[in-house]
């Protein structure tokens, strides 16, 4: 039976600062995703753009909050420009306002884009890691009434953190990232809240993470390409075939998912075909909703690719609303 | 070496937490010793009965990698289960001495190695790292009172940590950054470092322009005939580098007295300091063969 609360929602960005570092002299080659020192969040296109993606009918925003916010428990992590907490709620209720029956906080724990962590860092499963990540999962669900949380980590591999992206590079591998994993879902949880990571994981070791995921996570799956078909028998290059073919398999596990799309590397069909294909692949027992991820940030110079990826999300709502028992 | 004032030194890890992480699961070695303990690995009756084995096979100086094998007064929190106090150490320094032997310290600071410094190998390039080595440094130059000092600084690399559970590797600047704070920390106590020399395999460009001719070089060689590596010797002492070849001893006996015919040949006498056999084993009852056959393989340098 369809699920009436099916989420419907875009990853947004405030905070930024997820990939190499500054651009200081550990790094020796330019790359456009270099953290920077103040916001990149245009504010009145900001509201322009949620305000329309609220239009369509978009129920749910998850906001990437990094070091967009001035986190009281640990300020050394904001910007000049971050937002205050109260900035933070009032930008909350506004968008709960419009129409947005939910917004969550995601704080991305991956190694290789958690440079808004500054120090910490370079601190991973350490006694001090251990403290600040409880401290700002605590705080960002308590700023967001959040009843979940996203923690990202995603892309843990070294070539996301070669030495044109990182001073350091750290990497967990084996237990030692299923033991920080395992942690931060503790922290999340004993706010009452429920865990969200990306699923690329499964990507790579299928038996060892339905091993060792806890069914209580949901599952973020994510394919951007525009090929569709049946993966045992087409075309379909192995990588695309495997991430296909996850949506199932977490499916069959037992895993609640919301499987995202994007037009980020010009796929603008991608969002209604992976609707459809997980309309037909994903039990709608599993199936909480679909996120639509533009990869860009809150910047007028990005408005023609999020609103497209706004109205290619609105469209398949209706699909799925339409075609949906 | 024939020449009796060369220095004839021989790697002994006192401290055993160098490689994987205690309970780690991607590692594809069976060897128990490659795996952290909480306990200090080395036994004492084989030590001093190699370490007096040593000496009769010719070795002039003892580098002992200390780690987590003493109890620092900076920082207890780092010692192991039977990790020696100050004064003991201070005695087996004393001793080893009476034997004959220069007593290095060596401290391995590569990301590879550095299991031992337990939660700060977690903190690379922060004020507590940083803290923490500056303490430990010149703690363990006061106890050995030395005249050169090891810092390590292997296989630092991706690929060298593929099986660990905690990759951390340091990249372009901030590797010679990290660097250049330990060289200077170690020769601010009057002290010589001596780094290893794998930084400039494939970038000896870069390594030149970096590395201070202040550090001694010990640039290693396994045994296995690799044109580049033997090429840095060469390179090395062009750049008027000192150096202490290291060979790993044991297995490759006759290319040992080949390379060290080689290194004479390409190294000015001047520059070369001496050598350091690496035996690639601790003194772990289980090891006692590899240890002393290493020793053996030094005989005829």
């Amino acid at each position: 039976m369809k699920n009436d609360k099916m989420m419907w929602a875009t990853l947004a960005h405030l905070g930024y600062n997820m990939w190499g570092d500054e651009n200081h002299r550990y790094i020796r080659n330019t790359l456009s995703h270099l953290s920077t020192q103040i916001m990149r969040v245009d504010k009145k296109y900001w509201v322009e753009y949620t305000n329309y993606m609220a239009s369509l009918g978009l129920n749910t925003l998850i906001i990437d909050v990094g070091e967009a916010l001035r986190y009281e428990s640990h300020p050394e992590l904001a910007l000049i420009d971050s937002w205050s907490r109260e900035e933070m709620e009032k930008e909350i209720d506004r968008l709960h306002s419009i129409g947005f029956t939910e917004v969550i906080p995601k704080l991305n724990f991956g190694a290789g884009h958690d440079t808004w962590l500054k120090i910490y860092d370079h601190m991973l499963s350490s006694s001090v890691y251990k403290q600040v990540t409880a401290d700002l999962i605590h705080e960002a669900c308590d700023v967001f009434k959040a009843k979940h949380l996203h923690l990202g980590m995603d892309e843990e591999h070294y070539r996301f953190q070669n030495e044109n992206r990182r001073g350091l590079a750290i990497v967990r591998q084996g237990n030692g990232w299923w033991r920080d994993l395992y942690h931060l879902v503790d922290c999340v949880e004993k706010e009452n809240a429920r865990a969200w990571v990306w699923s690329d994981p499964i990507w790579y070791n299928p038996e060892e993470f339905v091993r060792k995921m806890p069914k209580s996570v949901i599952q973020c799956n994510w394919y951007y390409g525009s090929e569709f078909e049946n993966p045992q028998n087409t075309g379909l290059d192995h990588d695309d075939r495997t991430y296909l073919e996850c949506f199932e398999l977490l499916d069959k596990h037992g895993y609640y998912q919301v499987p995202t799309g994007s037009n980020c590397y010009g796929a603008e069909e991608n969002m209604v075909d992976l609707t459809k294909y997980c309309q037909k692949h994903v039990s709608n027992e599993h199936l909480l909703g679909f996120m639509d991820a533009p990869w860009s940030a809150a910047r007028k110079s990005s408005k023609e690719r999020q609103f497209r990826s706004a109205d290619h999300l609105a469209e398949a709502k209706l699909w799925y609303e339409t075609n949906t028992k | 070496m024939g020449n009796t004032a060369k220095m004839k030194a021989a790697i002994i890890d006192l401290c055993t937490n160098l490689w994987f992480e205690n309970g780690n699961e991607l590692a594809k070695t069976n060897d128990p010793l490659r795996f952290a303990s909480k306990k200090l690995r080395c036994d004492r009756a084989l030590f001093d009965e190699y370490t007096e084995y040593l000496a009769k096979c010719g070795i002039n100086a003892l580098i002992l990698n200390v780690g987590d094998a003493l109890r620092y007064e900076t920082h207890p929190e780092l010692a192991v289960e039977g990790a020696l106090s100050i004064d003991e150490m201070k005695k087996e320094i004393e001793r080893l001495k009476s034997l004959g032997f220069e007593v290095i310290p060596m401290l391995e600071l590569s990301t590879a190695h550095d299991e031992w410094l337990r939660d700060y190998s977690h903190m690379i390039a922060t004020p507590p790292y940083y803290k923490v080595c500056a303490d430990i440094i010149r703690e363990i130059c006061e106890i050995f009172e030395p005249k050169y000092m090891h810092i390590g600084m292997a296989d630092e690399s991706a690929d060298y940590q593929m099986e660990y559970e905690y990759m951390a590797v340091r990249h372009n600047e901030l590797w010679w950054h990290d660097l250049y704070f330990f060289l200077d920390r170690v020769q601010g106590e009057g002290v010589t470092a001596i780094v290893y020399g794998d930084r400039t395999w494939g970038r000896s460009e870069e390594f030149i322009k970096g590395m201070p001719t202040t550090a001694v070089i010990a640039n290693r060689y396994d045994g296995h005939l690799d044109p580049e590596k033997l090429s840095c010797y060469e390179t090395l002492a062009k750049d008027t580098y000192r150096q202490l070849p290291a060979y790993v001893g044991a297995p490759n006996a006759q290319n040992l007295s080949m390379l060290d015919e080689y290194v004479k040949k390409v190294i000015p006498d001047e520059k070369l300091l001496g050598c350091i056999l690496i035996a690639d084993a601790v003194c772990d009852p289980s090891r006692r063969e590899e240890l002393f056959a290493a020793a053996d393989s030094i005989k005829g340098i």
